[in-house]
């Protein structure tokens, strides 16, 4: 685990990101998130990856393709870590497994028409972690994590979609002592398409900021982005999404909801659904909630003869489950319900 | 021993005084109707004995079976006996119908002590009940009320009221927004849940509905009392002549 002693500003990448850490840009970006609080748990370990799954492929050497100009930690992350690749020329199931505690960075190329999964396991914690994704024409990728660590960490997506191709991302998370997930997801050609599910359950006192940037670089593209999260007493969730169309991309369809519960009077959530459009041919809808249970749900339960606290959490997990599926569905729901079991307040 | 017993019953909703003295006794088998002019506290009357939160009973007592329930949780009446059809029935998305009914019926059986039925003798229980009452069995698999019609909601209502089997039912406007059909379905289901150790209060504005239930005994609630008690013919009388004649 991460050396007591040492303080991020000892590690390789640190005088970089030192002198960005008072940019205006980087400070609105985590104004949620203590940036400093989240490095100083920052070890120099430089983790590791395996590789498991039916599909066949091998994890081999990479140069660094983090673009630490709109992510600056990556200049840490990527310093400490031997970047992996990953080139899916098969259809098939691709697991990759982390197998020890530190930094990783993982670029994965999906060729042309191929469909695969790829499934994020943490057998090991992790302190930082990047994945850039690149999907080719015609490619489809099903791309699901659960992290149920309660470490610090930062973790980036950042993704490409091609022409015709299709990214679905299935995201579920019990956030911990700092945690901060970005996502970048460009729809680079034509009729590229995301899908976006994410579902957060936070025990007391737990933190989670999702921050998502997507981005119709082209016309005729499609991205919906389905956010829900719950927090119990003195947990803190953040969903910041912000849609970016470009002037071209004409015909660009895009939905944005993020829908929060909170199960405590002390609990925070900040939801903030951007849209920036530059075209003038566009579907575009956001939306954020934040609100409490439904009383006159529970009351119709209750009046059913269904006890308060089974009650509530059965309205915790109708909520989250909208958007849980995929593989991780069974794990996820119940790691949720004994995260917030603690329902009645 | 009454099923029901509401004497001198007295609530606040947010701080206004609607029921103001309520006197009402239902015997097991009987069927009672409650109607009466708009804000009257038709719908409170059935949400306070039914523990809604929110109702305030602020004098007076209601008696199920000779013991009080104003000091039971929502979940206990239930337990105890009490099923209230919602005027408005919730939707609740993520969770399926089938689901909801399992849960209630295995609390309720819990409460008494019961086990709980298997999986399979409860599908077949519920899919007959569906079947009485015209609903698709796709119906059982959607969400809770979930995009459900108006008829649909109410329907729905009256399965939960089979398959939940309390001794006292209290439909609250179960007959509003229902078509002739869809009335005569429902009406069904509430007659074949009638038994002598069973007992319906139905809330309604329309003398219809009781043309399908037959009330025993027709009430007229007004300024939170009941003012007119008589048999079925008090309902036509009301059809006919509205509630002028009672109220001045």
């Amino acid at each position: 685990m991460a050396d007591a002693m040492s303080t991020w500003e000892s590690l390789p990448g640190a005088d970089a990101l030192a002198a960005r850490l008072d940019e205006g840009r980087v400070r609105e970006a985590w104004k949620y998130t203590p940036l400093r609080r989240l490095l100083n748990t920052f070890s120099s370990e430089p983790g590791g990856w395996e590789l498991a799954g039916t599909g066949e492929a091998q994890l081999t050497p990479s140069p660094d393709q983090t673009d630490s100009a709109s992510f600056p930690l990556g200049l840490i992350s990527a310093q400490a870590c031997s970047p992996r690749q990953l080139v899916i020329s098969t259809s098939g199931d691709y697991e990759v497994r982390t197998i020890a505690f530190g930094h990783q960075q993982l670029n994965v190329f999906v060729e042309a028409g191929v469909h695969a999964r790829l499934i994020e396991r943490y057998p090991s914690p992790f302190q930082s972690q990047i994945i850039n994704i690149t999907l080719e024409a015609g490619a489809h990728l099903s791309h699901e994590r659960l992290c149920t660590h309660s470490n610090s960490l930062w973790h980036l997506t950042d993704v490409s979609i091609g022409k015709d191709a299709h990214y679905q991302l299935m995201h579920y998370a019990l956030g911990g002592d700092t945690q901060r997930f970005d996502c970048r997801i460009k729809l680079a050609g034509a009729h590229a398409t995301l899908l976006f599910d994410s579902a957060c359950a936070l025990a007391s006192g737990r933190h989670h900021d999702l921050t998502l940037e997507v981005v119709h670089e082209v016309p005729d593209c499609q991205s919906t982005i389905r956010a829900h999260a719950v927090a119990q007493a003195k947990a803190k969730s953040t969903c910041i999404g912000r849609i970016h169309i470009v002037p071209d991309a004409q015909r660009s369809n895009a939905n944005l909801s993020c829908r929060n519960l909170l199960l405590a009077d002390n609990a925070e959530v900040n939801a903030k659904p951007e849209l920036e459009i530059y075209a003038d041919d566009v579907r575009c809808a956001h939306g954020a909630t934040v609100g409490r249970l439904d009383e006159d749900a529970l009351f119709y339960l209750r009046s059913r003869g269904i006890g308060e606290r089974q009650a509530r959490q059965t309205l915790v997990r109708a909520f989250l489950a909208q958007t849980v599926k995929g593989d991780f569905a069974t794990e996820a729901l119940a790691a949720f319900d004994e995260a917030v079991h603690d329902t009645q307040n | 021993m009454s099923l029901l017993e509401i004497s001198n019953l007295h609530a606040d909703v947010a701080g206004t005084n609607i029921l103001k003295g309520v006197e009402l006794t239902i015997n097991a088998g009987e069927v009672h109707a409650i109607m009466g002019p708009n804000g009257s506290g038709k719908s409170t009357l059935s949400n306070v004995v039914a523990g809604r939160p929110g109702y305030t009973v602020t004098k007076g007592d209601v008696r199920l079976n000779g013991q009080s329930i104003l000091d039971m949780e929502v979940e206990e009446r239930a337990q105890a006996g009490v099923f209230l059809a919602f005027q408005y029935p919730v939707e609740i998305p993520g969770v399926s119908n089938m689901e909801f009914l399992k849960a209630s019926v295995d609390s309720l059986a819990a409460a008494r002590g019961d086990e709980p039925l298997s999986a399979a003798a409860f599908m077949k229980r519920i899919r007959e009940i569906a079947g009485e009452l015209s609903l698709d069995t796709d119906f059982l698999k959607r969400g809770v009320n979930e995009g459900f019609s108006g008829g649909e909601k109410k329907r729905n209502e009256i399965l939960q009221l089979l398959a939940l089997e309390p001794s006292l039912a209290l439909l609250d406007e179960t007959d509003s927004g229902l078509d002739i059909d869809a009335l005569q379905v429902v009406s069904r289901g509430v007659n074949s849940f009638l038994r002598e150790d069973r007992a319906v209060l139905m809330i309604t504005h329309y003398q219809r509905l009781l043309d399908y239930i037959k009330p025993d005994f027709v009430h007229v609630l007004s300024g939170g009392q009941i003012i007119r008690s008589g048999d079925a013919s008090l309902a036509l009388e009301l059809e006919a002549k509205g509630y002028g004649w009672l109220t001045q």
